[in-house]
């Protein structure tokens, strides 16, 4: 099972039901920093390209699925304003065993932050936007 | 032609626009796109590093671009 989403409101972890054969449940939040370059902030804007965003989300993990062979890859990616402390990423992985779920967890990541376009803006107290220089 | 290009991030926030529009020649490429940019740019977009895609597909330099394409470049992603 491979889905992915993009969207704008606050993101619910997902109530699996574990195949038989998936001896590995792995699950992943990237949660939004109280500053960004050393400013403090409110919280962050993330900015996305639409239907690029979700092809090359889905494409991603179509491909980690395949090439760890994971049995379940679910992936939510929040944008829009997102406060201080909420979830902007959540991944939940099943595996028959935890190497590959561990394994493609951090490839899936890293995949994310290098061809998704996805892009973060911080959000000062003031309400003043500013895009992020951090990766 | 005149191709509606789309902007992200840095380059939407010096560029101080969504889009901008550029006249390209019938056989342009990607390559011509990127000079013209340059042009427009000037120092505002000086060491910002960004790809091109069309129809939502990173493409190279070689690529010729289409009136009906939809361009946009990306500058470096920071998804998660």
């Amino acid at each position: 099972v491979v889905e992915t989403c993009i969207q704008a409101t606050p993101i619910k972890i997902k109530d699996f039901r574990s195949s038989g054969d998936a001896g590995a449940e792995l699950i992943f939040y990237g949660r939004v920093r109280e500053s960004e370059g050393g400013e403090t902030i409110s919280g962050l804007e993330y900015e996305h390209y639409e239907e690029m965003a979700s092809l090359q989300l889905q494409s991603l993990a179509v491909k980690t699925a395949k090439q760890f062979k994971l049995k379940t890859l679910y992936c939510v990616h929040r944008v829009g304003y997102i406060p201080i402390g909420d979830a902007s990423l959540y991944i939940h992985i099943f595996s028959k065993h935890r190497r590959a779920s561990l394994e493609a967890m951090e490839w899936f990541i890293a995949e994310i932050k290098k061809e998704v376009p996805i892009w973060k803006w911080g959000v000062k107290t003031d309400g003043s936007k500013f895009p992020s220089k951090s990766k | 032609m005149t191709v509606k290009i789309k902007l992200f991030s840095h380059l939407k926030y010096k560029l101080n626009a969504e889009y901008i529009f550029i006249d390209l020649s019938d056989q342009a490429t990607v390559a011509d796109l990127k000079s013209k940019v340059r042009e427009i740019g000037s120092s505002r977009i000086e060491g910002i590093p960004y790809r091109v895609a069309i129809d939502s597909k990173f493409v190279e330099d070689s690529v010729k671009i289409h009136p009906e394409d939809i361009v946009a470049l990306i500058p470096p992603v920071q998804g998660g």
